[in-house]
């Protein structure tokens, strides 16, 4: 069954340890992808997203859980073989200034991986580069370019051709969007689409942008101080949330009203996330939801599978 | 109770430290070129033997380490010590009460001729080497205008000299540094907040750009301490301050002169102990300069408790 | 009543190599009690408007043309004497930098204090008092033991209360908010909005606050400013905005707001428009958006278009502003 999955991450937890503190950053957080299959990761700020993510591609070791990848296990190869695996999933990271060498060229930076990976001849490896850079909308010409002299959308773009030069199966998307100018997060979406569709693509889709999630992603898992509080495909999730959180949360993002008649009262959700140093008892939600029971602040609710791939963690579902 | 526990374990390193002070400059001068080793090994005594005999020597059984520091504490040199260590931090203090205004000021002058002659200032200060600062001074305020004594210590002004020395050399250092460090604060997000807030321009700096400012230089110059001292050793030389150059340079010539082998033996732990020294004032500041961390940013406090 | 009229507000800013055309000529009014968005991306030129009608943008290598009248009095060619007076006093400032935008050293209660000292508003003791009357106000739980704490123990949405807390000290009968909850999570960012606008509301203050998201924009303001190379491309009541806007640049921005599946039950083509918003090294020469323009003509990049009013309240810097409205909303959405 689970070889029908690209990545099946299951019961992956990862603690930090912070000056003998511990920071409970992922807990128990299970998700899969199939091919071609695109996975956001929504949550606010310190709800572990990033470090789930890190942990799907193998560039965190979860304390527990497995991450199995085409049917291996990550969390237990020796770091040769992980290399190994890495050229079949890549990153884009939010910030490209510091995640691309700026003392190479453009060219030179999305060549990179084919020399680690020794893929083809010279000659095969410069035709790669160039058609790599036509795929991502970026003109040749920028070849020769630093990254300094492209602005920031440009720069993302090169960022996803090296993460595309070795033909990954998975692309783990790092709150791409985030650093960019409105016009230009709509222009890489965009881009990222056009992926999806032309190479079948598989995604997992980290970021606290909503719209840009609810538009790229089949799957949505909502993450609240490190735990996966639910998930289900997207129009499901979007047209009937279940857990409380989810609700909160997609309602948050501001609608643009018809006119200034026409709009929604702000509900802002009273109080803030806990800390990570202090994850309530029983469901981590309990101290800001509006529907809380004594139970809630007692028992840690079971992630549940309800219908269509529907999974809650609550009570009260 | 978290704090006593780093504190002690800040202790327990300060001590190993403070031992391999000690053992060193022994250990090399017994395996050094003329040292005791290569005579006893002429002598045809083994390998082992000669180590056990080098440990002897660090660790000498009539005299214990403990005997070994009360000897040194009862001597002459602790007045040798004061005088360097006065002229260290004397200097020090002198640079900082005018480096700081002065860095400060040229941080936020708008005025460009300003911003051309206090950097090159610093520049002028930074470049020139402290042993001419010294010489110049001596023949301002000596020759020309015989108004300080240019060397000796029996009276208070014959310090005079040697801690300007000193602290001119460091001013045009902490000078720049300050300057450059009070010009990225200005640029803080915090810092256009408080002007937007229409905070006075003087209680901008005073209030919010001159503590990270300080913080950003002492967490500079703390580990530069070593070379502060080390640059206060030849300026004692200079000005013939009895300090511990001087002891310095008497034991470690003695050593080289090859005198009879219980002279050799008592210098032998002077040259120890001078290190010892060395080593323990470098200790003693970097502590310093961690509690004043402290003390400072509240964020040290918070994050380590 | 008109509290602020900015009059051919021009901002240069020397570089290193050349001088930044920030700001070329913006005129516009804020209307006491309202609360005007200036819309754009980064780079148009909007943060810095705020901050030079407060004077912030002065000294070696800044220069600020133009008027910036409060309330009758001329704030550009004030001296910054005077002008430090009218700035936390009449105008406070709510800034996007959250994260820096609290003096880390400095416990949050002295830095509310602050602008009421500095103003000689009230006493000491007074002050204090009033700073934890302030924290309860923007929502900060047991205000009394939050201001010994510093900004770094805090949450996001925490300092920016605070920041409020501060712009908002000295009663000020307007506030800048510069992107205010642009570096806030989306739920945290609803509670700061709904705070501002709770606060606006019932000190009666004027508002202006920068931001490049219309859909707060759409929420809050009552009036639009779009801004783009530093020059106005259209000024429009809100419902004018939403309804009526005519600037293929507002469209643009509108088009490339993201919508998610959720009222439209499909996912909607996105339709970016293309290129960056670049540095301005020399005023522009034509319109400043022709460049990315899908509706440019020719002579929109020789002339500058001049201001189409299409009522009392709708100005449009376009060309084609009255002509082929339809066209033009045809390529963007």
């Amino acid at each position: 069954m689970s070889a029908a999955y690209l990545l099946d991450v299951g019961n992956v937890s990862k603690v930090f340890r912070l000056q003998k503190r511990t920071v409970r950053a992922v807990h128990r957080a299970s998700l899969r992808v199939r091919e071609g299959e695109s996975v956001g990761i929504v949550g606010e700020s310190g709800s572990g997203k990033s470090t789930l993510g890190r942990c799907a591609v193998g560039l965190l070791r979860p304390d527990e859980g497995a991450v199995r990848f085409l049917g291996t296990d990550l969390t237990r190869l020796s770091n040769k073989q992980m290399r190994a695996q890495r050229r079949h999933m890549q990153v884009v990271f939010q910030n490209p200034s510091t995640a691309l060498n700026q003392r190479m060229t453009v060219g030179r930076n999305i060549l990179d991986p084919l020399l680690i990976h020794r893929v083809g001849t010279r000659m095969q490896r410069g035709v790669r580069v160039f058609e790599l850079m036509e795929q991502v909308g970026l003109s040749p010409e920028y070849a020769n370019a630093f990254p300094f002299e492209l602005s920031g959308g440009q720069q993302q773009r090169v960022m996803i051709a090296r993460a595309l030069a070795l033909d990954p199966k998975l692309l783990l998307c790092d709150e791409v969007l985030s650093a960019l100018d409105v016009s230009v997060q709509a222009q890489i979406l965009a881009l990222l689409l056009d992926l999806r569709r032309d190479r079948g693509l598989s995604m997992l889709f980290i970021s606290h942008n909503l719209p840009a999630v609810e538009v790229l992603s089949d799957v949505i898992a909502v993450m609240y101080l490190g735990e996966i509080l639910e998930m289900g495909r997207t129009e499901d999730l979007l047209a009937n949330p279940r857990h409380p959180y989810t609700r909160v949360l997609f309602d948050s993002v501001l609608d643009i009203p018809e006119s200034k008649a026409a709009r929604k009262a702000l509900r802002p959700l009273p109080g803030e996330m806990p800390s990570p140093y202090e994850i309530p008892n029983g469901c981590v939600f309990h101290t800001r939801c509006p529907v809380a029971q004594d139970v809630c602040r007692r028992e840690v609710p079971q992630a549940r599978t309800l219908d269509d791939d529907r999974q809650v963690a609550c009570h009260y579902v | 109770m978290d704090i006593l526990r780093r504190f002690a374990s800040r202790l327990a390193g300060m001590l190993v430290v403070l031992t391999l002070s000690i053992a060193t400059p022994t250990v090399i001068q017994f395996y050094g070129p003329g040292g005791e080793n290569s005579k006893l090994a002429s002598q045809g005594v083994s390998a082992w033997t000669r180590a056990k005999t080098a440990f002897a020597t660090v660790w000498p059984e009539e005299k214990g380490i403990l005997t070994f520091h009360l000897h040194v504490s009862t001597m002459s040199f602790v007045n040798d010590f004061f005088s360097f260590m006065g002229l260290a931090i004397g200097s020090i203090v002198i640079a900082a009460i005018v480096a700081v205004p002065v860095g400060t000021y040229a941080a936020i002058q708008q005025k460009s001729w300003f911003r051309t002659v206090l950097p090159t200032g610093f520049l002028v200060s930074q470049s020139i080497p402290t042993y001419v600062i010294g010489v110049i001074l001596i023949l301002l305020f000596s020759v020309v205008w015989p108004i300080l004594p240019p060397n000796g210590w029996n009276s208070p002004l014959c310090a005079v000299l040697p801690t300007l020395t000193l602290a001119a050399g460091n001013v045009g250092y902490m000078g720049k540094f300050v300057q450059s460090a009070v010009s990225e604060t200005m640029q803080e997000g915090y810092i256009l907040g408080a002007r937007a807030r229409g905070v006075r321009k003087w209680n901008i700096i005073l209030k919010h750009a001159m503590k990270p400012s300080i913080l950003t230089t002492i967490t500079f110059f703390a580990p530069q301490i070593a070379i502060l001292l080390n640059n206060a050793l030849t300026i004692e030389a200079m000005f013939a301050v009895p300090g511990l150059a001087k002891l310095f340079g008497e034991t470690a010539s003695a050593q080289g002169m090859g005198l009879p082998p219980g002279v050799g033996m008592q210098d032998q732990y002077m040259v120890s102990v001078v290190f010892f020294i060395f080593a323990l004032v470098v200790l003693v500041m970097n502590l310093f300069v961690d509690i004043l961390y402290r003390v400072l940013d509240p964020r040290i406090a918070r994050l380590t408790a | 009543m008109n509290i602020l009229e900015i009059r051919d507000l021009r901002v240069e800013i020397d570089a290193s190599d050349g001088t930044v055309h920030a700001v070329n000529g913006i005129s516009f009014d804020v209307k006491e009690g309202e609360w005007l968005g200036i819309l754009g991306e980064s780079g148009s030129g909007k943060s810095i408007t705020l901050l030079s009608i407060l004077g912030l943008v002065r000294g070696r290598g800044r220069r600020v043309h133009g008027q910036a009248a409060f309330a009758g009095k001329e704030l550009l060619s004030m001296r910054e004497r005077q002008l430090r007076g009218i700035r936390g006093r009449d105008i406070g400032l709510v800034m996007q930098d959250v994260a820096n935008g609290l003096n880390p050293l400095v416990p949050i209660g002295k830095q509310v204090m602050e602008p009421m000292l500095e103003h000689s508003i009230c006493t000491k003791p007074e002050a204090a008092r009033r700073a934890i009357e302030l924290l309860r106000e923007v929502g900060l739980p047991n205000p009394e033991w939050q201001m010994t704490r510093h900004s770094f123990e805090l949450s996001g949405g925490m300092r920016q209360r605070v920041m409020i807390a501060t712009a908002i000290a000295c009663g000020p009968k307007v506030l800048f908010a510069d992107e205010p909850t642009t570096a806030l999570d989306a739920t945290v960012q609803v509670q700061v909005l709904s705070l501002l606008r709770e606060i606006a509301a019932r000190r009666n203050m004027t508002t202006v606050m920068v931001t490049h998201d219309i859909g707060v924009a759409a929420n809050v303001c009552d009036r639009v400013v779009v801004l783009y190379g530093g020059m106005i491309m259209e000024t429009a009541e809100i419902d004018e905005f939403l309804r009526d806007a005519r600037h293929p640049y507002s469209l643009a921005l509108q088009s490339s707001m993201l919508r998610g599946s959720r009222e439209t039950g499909v996912k909607s083509a996105i339709r970016p428009i293309p290129g960056h918003a670049r540095t301005l090294w020399a005023p522009p020469v034509g319109c400043p958006f022709a460049e990315r323009c899908l509706a440019a003509q020719s002579i929109c990049h020789r002339e500058r278009p001049s201001v189409a009013r299409l009522s009392e309240t709708h100005e449009v810097a376009c060309h084609f502003a009255e002509e082929e409205a339809n066209h033009v909303r045809s390529l963007f959405t």
